[in-house]
């Protein structure tokens, strides 16, 4: 579902309307910001992923060939495939760096640790699917977008979007539960 | 049940690895805000540079109609050029017209068909590499058409400087969109036909025309300007792009490398916004990602709604 503002802010943009655009930003970015961090684990790529995708989201609108609908669609397939681009020949280096905070005054410091631990799992998991396993199951079950927009978002129709949840499911569990059985877990 | 029909859900132990991963550390706010501004300030930027205020009479309307056909300025004028390329195509001068155009100078009646012809080369061309390539080849027709005029003392039309600039500041960007071992070769291609240009303008010397003598300073320093750019990026491909995606090169100082006396007045006495020398209009002028191979920067969507897919 688009949100409330889409459809407007996106005429708006198109005029370059500043208001508009910094509504956009203002949006979105958090979002794609968390999406950059949950795949890559690093803050300064994940600013430069927001940087990109907002950049070319302005020159697009800038040469006529932004979107009519679907912005939170196309924000997000151009921020994946920013990421996809940058590490296409080896994952990103920093999928350990997640760095570990514990403290005396922590409430739970063992279930930081191992949420840690499991993040960790998970993205060295997800960057065995193939770009759009990875981009569904990260839209679907972590974005938490409906089908309509994931489907948006692949250019994909909706039926072929939930074939592509089914495979790109079976492909993680199976990664995890061969990763369980090499690595012990820290905790 | 095909599995089209189903709404697949992850098991129990999928499931808690993927609410591990929604917890993200908070955004450093000044990271943030440094991110907001340099988004309006392109914004801005860009806008500028689409709709310049400028008082049209009908040439000038022609002209741009004619040679920026994605220009909104009216719709008569793109139905225009739909409407002379028909008639053209129909007496079977089409290709008569193109070729005999490409050989036209800015101030040629043909010259418009010649610009339209590039523009529609430049739509049709996917693959980076030509489309660079394209680029880098306009970029040396414009500065012949500029040094041809000059040495006439004529003083070239503004719209032929713009579009020089489109084509380099394209040909940048394409070049950085590409992994670093390409971009740093591309960029090695671009510097060498740079200087190429640089050299052919520094051998006009005896311009009276103190318009036309402005025009050829303000040429090279847009050349060397460029040329500093992609030195910057043969050192670091990343800062380059950095730089791109901020609304370079006009405020880049000037090379060491080459003699420049009395400084840049292109990048020194040039304001970025409604200057005229930002990308500028027509089909080049942005870097968009479209149906072709991804590439890692600067690559906003070329066609239709989407980002331009690997």
């Amino acid at each position: 579902m688009n949100s409330p503002n889409e459809r407007e802010w996106l005429q708006a943009a198109q005029r370059f309307d500043p208001e508009a655009l910094a509504a956009i930003y203002d949006y979105y970015s958090p979002r794609l910001y968390a999406y950059a961090m949950r795949l890559l684990g690093d803050r300064d790529v994940a600013e430069e992923c927001v940087a990109e995708t907002f950049s070319r989201f302005l020159h697009a609108l800038h040469a006529g060939h932004g979107p009519q609908q679907h912005l939170q669609a196309y924000l997000y397939r151009t921020a994946h495939n920013w990421i996809t681009d940058r590490y296409r020949r080896q994952p990103p280096p920093t999928l350990n760096a997640d760095s570990i905070h514990l403290s005396a005054d922590a409430p739970n410091p063992e279930a930081d640790l191992e949420a840690t631990w499991m993040r960790q799992r998970l993205r060295r998991a997800l960057w065995q699917l193939t770009p759009e396993q990875r981009q569904v199951i990260l839209l679907r079950f972590v974005e938490d977008l409906d089908n309509e927009i994931v489907a948006a978002t692949l250019q994909k129709p909706v039926g072929a979007v939930k074939a592509l949840q089914h495979r790109a499911l079976a492909a993680l569990r199976r990664i995890l539960e061969r990763e369980v059985e090499n690595v012990p877990n820290p905790s | 049940m095909s599995p089209t029909h189903l709404e697949p859900q992850p098991d129990p132990k999928v499931r808690a690895h993927l609410e591990a991963l929604r917890a993200v550390p908070p955004r450093d706010p000044a990271a943030a805000a440094q991110g907001r501004r340099a988004f309006l300030e392109q914004a801005h930027q860009l806008a500028v540079s689409a709709r310049p205020e400028r008082r049209l009479n009908w040439w000038k309307a022609l002209w741009i109609g004619l040679t920026h056909p994605q220009k909104e300025v009216s719709p008569m004028f793109s139905a225009l050029t739909t409407i002379l390329l028909v008639v053209s195509l129909l007496l079977g001068g089409g290709g008569v017209t193109v070729a005999a155009a490409q050989a036209s100078m800015p101030d040629d009646w043909l010259y418009p068909v010649k610009t339209w012809s590039e523009d529609l080369r430049s739509e049709i061309t996917r693959d980076p590499q030509t489309r660079l390539n394209l680029n880098l080849e306009l970029a040396e027709r414009r500065t012949a058409e500029i040094s041809q005029m000059l040495a006439r003392e004529e003083v070239p039309p503004e719209p032929v400087l713009q579009r020089l600039q489109t084509h380099l500041q394209t040909a940048l960007q394409l070049a950085v969109a590409q992994n670093d071992t390409q971009a740093i070769q591309a960029l090695e291609r671009i510097r060498q036909r740079l200087e190429v240009q640089y050299q052919r303008l520094q051998q006009q010397a005896n311009i009276t025309n103190p318009v036309a003598q402005a025009v050829l300073q303000r040429t090279r320093a847009m050349i060397q300007t460029h040329l500093q750019a992609v030195q910057e990026g043969l050192q670091d491909p990343q800062t380059l792009r950095q730089r791109l995606r901020q609304g370079m090169p006009e405020s880049v100082p000037m090379p060491p490398r080459n003699q420049r006396p009395g400084g840049n007045p292109w990048a020194q006495d040039t304001p970025t916004p409604g200057s005229g020398y930002g990308p500028g209009p027509g089909p080049e002028a942005t870097c968009t990602p479209g149906s072709g191979p991804m590439m890692p920067t600067a690559q906003p969507p070329r066609q239709g709604n989407g980002p331009m897919r690997p």
